[in-house]
């Protein structure tokens, strides 16, 4: 973790050195199954779900609930052991979590007891930075937020919209290659979505990061996705289709007025809909 | 039909007047009203009492009265009276034996909560001692360590430790998952997952333990002095009961509460200062 300056200030030619080809995350064949406490047989929650993830690249999984979309992000983010299959992340297999990846989780996930500042710089710490830098970093993110007067309020000081950007700046300070994002926006209300994914629109059209994000909205996934994956009710739920979403970058609320905006949501409702039935 | 919804300026203008500003004594009045109606409960329950002893309604004897208690509390306190050297006795061994169950008990409980193999195997334990009546046990420890400071510490221990155990094996257990998940997915150690998150988290249900546990350790000393002691406020309390002397019976209950209430108090200020993150 020394190089603390890197990445989304610099703009998109850091996606140079990489290119924007480059295959960031690998997922083949992966299988995830629990153990059902009482029964024999393991619940197939995932299984055989296979996709990549370039340079740069966001790309949505949607699906009702209970089809293992946040059973993928958990594997991927080493939280969940998988049973089969591979994950490479960089072209190396993962083990476990690293500081390659972070997760925006559903719920903002903040520790109360900590001020904003120290919610955003819990991973940095966490990964053995020091304090003053981390805490420097930590400003950075929130002025990236737009949070930079909230840095040392309490979490509970914060409306949930305020929340999930500290949450999502937490994940950025730690600066991963791989953002997953668990849902993030779910839980907020339609005017504080919208805000929060321009946000991320904007923060993304200047990152070489790749992104894998979890969400049961079709919009919301059509808007921020370049790939949508659309996934199967489990159990052993399967990746039936995968729709390229062949939207101009870069992207914010008046992309939703593209008329292929609608077309791309028509469709993705259409491969959702003989399930829901 | 429209109505068309106007505001006439001049009565925008027309403000209603301020309030005449209340008299100070009604604005103290009105910021204190809690503590105003407890003190007039007080005050008079403190009347009836003393109405009743001194008017012949009970047998003063018996009753002792609000008067009677100030009298010889004074005594008690004064120069050639064991009320200084009582109370250092009980606050002695009330506070080495708080102090020994909080540092074995809030340790015990938080891994208790955290290692679900080391909950199993001291559950029956703390069930065990949950369950029984303390005063039960208590003349063992005199049988085992005599009646000196150890055996009392022991039956203090034993009082207050359960609670506090179970609190903080509680805050553990309820602590937010997704608050865990969070620190693993950066590959928090556990060590660092204790310290960062379930630590802090624990906080709050460490404190309704510690303040269960004054509660119990208290009783625990009075108790401990019934059986076996030569001084100190239970023995006092048991004494002055054996020759019925209410006065002096009163005077060393009010004694032991006010020793509970500023324990408390202290704990309190502790609370808030830890729980500065807290909503309200």
């Amino acid at each position: 973790m020394t190089d603390l300056t890197s990445s989304l200030s610099e703009g998109p030619n850091r996606a140079g050195n990489i290119g924007r080809q480059t295959t960031r995350v690998s997922v083949r064949g992966l299988s995830v199954g629990y153990e059902l406490r009482g029964a024999d047989a393991d619940f197939l929650a995932v299984a055989d779900a296979t996709f990549d993830i370039r340079c740069s690249e966001i790309v949505c999984i949607v699906g009702p609930s209970g089809c293992g979309k946040s059973t993928v992000l958990g594997a991927v983010a080493g939280l969940v052991p998988y049973r089969a299959g591979t994950i490479e992340v960089d072209g190396k297999p993962i083990r476990g979590t690293g500081s390659d990846r972070a997760v925006v989780f559903q719920k903002a996930s903040l520790l109360p007891w900590l001020t904003v500042q120290e919610n955003v710089a819990y991973g940095l710490r966490t990964y053995g930075v020091k304090k003053r830098a981390a805490i420097q970093r930590a400003a950075e993110m929130l002025e990236l937020v737009g949070l930079a007067q909230f840095a040392t309020r309490y979490p509970y000081q914060l409306s949930g919209g305020m929340q999930q950007r500290t949450n999502l700046a937490r994940a950025l300070a730690a600066d991963p290659n791989i953002l997953l994002f668990d849902e993030p926006f779910a839980s907020l209300d339609a005017q504080q979505r919208e805000l929060l994914q321009g946000e991320l629109l904007r923060i993304w059209s200047n990152t070489d990061k790749a992104g894998l994000f979890i969400t049961h909205q079709i919009d919301e996934a059509v808007l921020l996705g370049n790939r949508v994956i659309v996934s199967t009710r489990g159990p052993a739920s399967r990746i039936c289709n995968a729709v390229e979403i062949d939207l101009p970058w870069p992207r914010s609320r008046e992309t939703r007025l593209n008329p292929k905006f609608h077309n791309y949501v028509d469709q993705i409702w259409q491969l959702l809909e003989p399930q829901e039935a | 039909m429209l109505t068309k919804l106007t505001t006439k300026p001049d009565v925008v203008d027309q403000l209603p007047p301020a309030p005449r500003r209340r008299r100070w004594l009604v604005q103290q009045y009105q910021r204190r009203e809690r503590l105003v109606f407890g003190v007039l409960m007080v005050c008079a329950l403190l009347g009836i009492w003393q109405a009743a002893a001194k008017l012949g309604w009970v047998n003063e004897a018996f009753t002792s009265s609000p008067s009677a208690i100030w009298t010889t509390s004074l005594k008690y306190f004064g120069s050639g009276g064991q009320g200084w050297a009582d109370l250092w006795a009980s606050g002695q061994e009330f506070l080495y034996g708080f102090l020994i169950s909080v540092l074995l008990g809030v340790p015990v409980g938080l891994l208790m909560g955290w290692y679900p193999r080391l909950d199993g195997l001291l559950n029956p334990i703390v069930l065990f001692l949950n369950n029984i009546p303390r005063i039960a046990i208590a003349p063992l420890f005199v049988i085992w360590f005599g009646i000196g400071m150890q055996s009392k510490l022991w039956v203090i221990v034993l009082g207050a430790i359960v609670p506090i155990i179970v609190n903080a094996r509680a805050g553990v257990v309820t602590i937010e998952p997704s608050l865990i998940a969070m620190a693993r997915s950066y590959g928090a150690s556990d060590s660092r997952v204790l310290r960062t998150v379930v630590l802090p988290g624990s906080v709050p249900a460490i404190c309704s333990g510690l303040r269960l546990g004054i509660g119990h350790a208290l009783l625990a000393v009075v108790l401990a002095e019934f059986i076996a002691a030569t001084e100190g406020l239970g023995y006092v309390v048991n004494s002055a009961a054996a020759t019925f002397n209410t006065n002096v019976l009163f005077v060393a209950v009010l004694v032991i509460a006010a020793l509970g209430m500023a324990v408390t108090g202290l704990l309190t200020i502790v609370e808030r200062y830890f729980q500065r993150w807290r909503t309200g």
